[in-house]
């Protein structure tokens, strides 16, 4: 593989797990943690994030070598404002009721630190292509952790999955999951469809994450001692 | 020229055109979305009228009066001429962004609330907690609630002037 097809496969691979926005960089947690009450939800959000973070990315890319460097970051702003106000009116008008859902946190977009941070960082200095593909990392990076979030706390606050509540376009049935103690399906823990749940499920998935890496350091400095006690052993 | 000068208007000519750019985008998807737009609101409120009196003919009244939430008034009879009650479209704002709500009344009490606009900052807490839970006659309208607490004095404040208007028409 060519040095630069292996440069476009890390632009898009490196987000996604490695340097995930939310669990590794721990960026955009606002919206995570407000809009992640159903899966839907989340996907939608996912959905619409990634469109901002690609169309910017692509814009400023391809006007980086004209915007000054006095005033880049308000042009990086309105430049992602003018984005976050199109994806506002396509919702709107194409997919009424994720705008409902989503209220505030689709306009919050405009401040989100993962947009603004892809621009700073990468759009402002890479090609329009390599661009496009870190904002695809990025959104689909971001999509797939909010998914996560909003799965598990759907799960446990409603005992089930929706579909067809947000995407009208789709039939709407549940899928149950988690029955009552008293054997029926009305469970409901109206905890987890807080914020409150959002920052509980939040923090268990980055402890996992943090025990997974811990067990794999330890495994490698074991491993690096073992190394090391070879080495001396063969000197002498 | 002062070099200066010569950078000034290198600075405010790109600021111009990133800025036309941008304004030229957001025309655009308008001039495709604005109707949509238009006709979701008005298929939204027409959709909110049949779910309060799903076999009403509901029939706009003119405002007599201004009101400070209060937006239109629909007086709904049924296919034989009866009346059904009243239906008022309320339309209010607060530091957590706007509310507009339909809100029926029969017989001198509230009936059904349906949201038209929600952007308050937990929009969909609004509906969740209170709102269904009103609809569903597990809660009093004057009760607000918890994690929607602003969000519900407003539905409170716009329920009861719609209230206060149908006590004094009919009343």
């Amino acid at each position: 593989m060519s040095e630069r097809s292996l440069q476009h496969k890390e632009s898009f691979i490196t987000p996604i797990l490695k340097q995930n926005p939310l669990f590794v960089s721990i960026l955009g947690t606002c919206p995570a943690l407000a809009v992640t009450k159903s899966l839907e939800a989340s996907f939608g959000m996912g959905l619409l994030f990634t469109f901002v973070v690609c169309c910017s990315n692509v814009l400023i890319s391809a006007l980086r070598k004209l915007i000054p460097e006095e005033v880049r970051t308000p042009c990086y702003i309105v430049i992602i404002a003018a984005f976050v106000t199109i994806t506002r009116m396509l919702t709107e008008a194409f997919l009424p009721e994720l705008y409902s859902s989503l209220g505030v946190f689709l306009a919050l977009l405009v401040v989100n630190c993962i947009v603004l941070g892809r621009a700073e960082a990468f759009a402002s200095k890479n090609s329009v292509f390599d661009s496009l593909l870190d904002g695809l990392g990025n959104g689909v990076g971001y999509t797939w952790a909010i998914c996560l979030i909003g799965v598990i706390r759907e799960i446990l606050g409603t005992g089930m999955i929706t579909f067809g509540k947000i995407f009208t376009f789709i039939p709407l049935f549940r899928i149950p999951i988690l029955k009552a103690l008293d054997g029926s399906f009305n469970y409901s823990m109206s905890v987890f469809s807080l914020p409150t749940g959002g920052f509980i499920v939040f923090g268990l998935i980055l402890a996992v994450i943090a025990a997974i890496e811990g067990r794999k350091k330890a495994k490698e400095k074991i491993k690096l001692q073992a190394e090391m006690k070879a080495a001396v052993k063969g000197e002498k | 020229m002062n070099p200066m000068v010569k950078k000034y208007i290198k600075v405010s000519i790109t600021l111009g055109l990133i800025a036309g750019i941008c304004a030229l985008l957001i025309g655009m998807v308008n001039w495709l979305t604005v109707e949509t737009i238009a006709k979701n609101k008005i298929l939204k409120e027409q959709n909110g009228l049949k779910q309060i009196y799903e076999d009403g003919n509901p029939e706009e009244m003119k405002l007599e009066k201004e009101y400070q939430y209060i937006e239109k008034i629909w007086y709904v009879k049924d296919s034989q001429g009866e009346e059904l009650g009243y239906v008022y479209k309320t339309s209010g704002k607060n530091a957590y962004g706007a509310i507009s709500m339909l809100v029926g009344v029969e017989d001198g009490n509230l009936g059904q609330f349906i949201l038209l606009e929600d952007t308050q900052t937990f929009a969909s807490t609004l509906e969740d907690n209170y709102v269904s839970v009103y609809n569903a006659g597990e809660r009093e309208y004057s009760d607000v609630s918890c994690g929607a607490t602003y969000g519900a004095k407003l539905i409170r404040d716009m329920a009861s002037e719609a209230l206060e208007d149908y006590e004094g028409r009919v009343l």
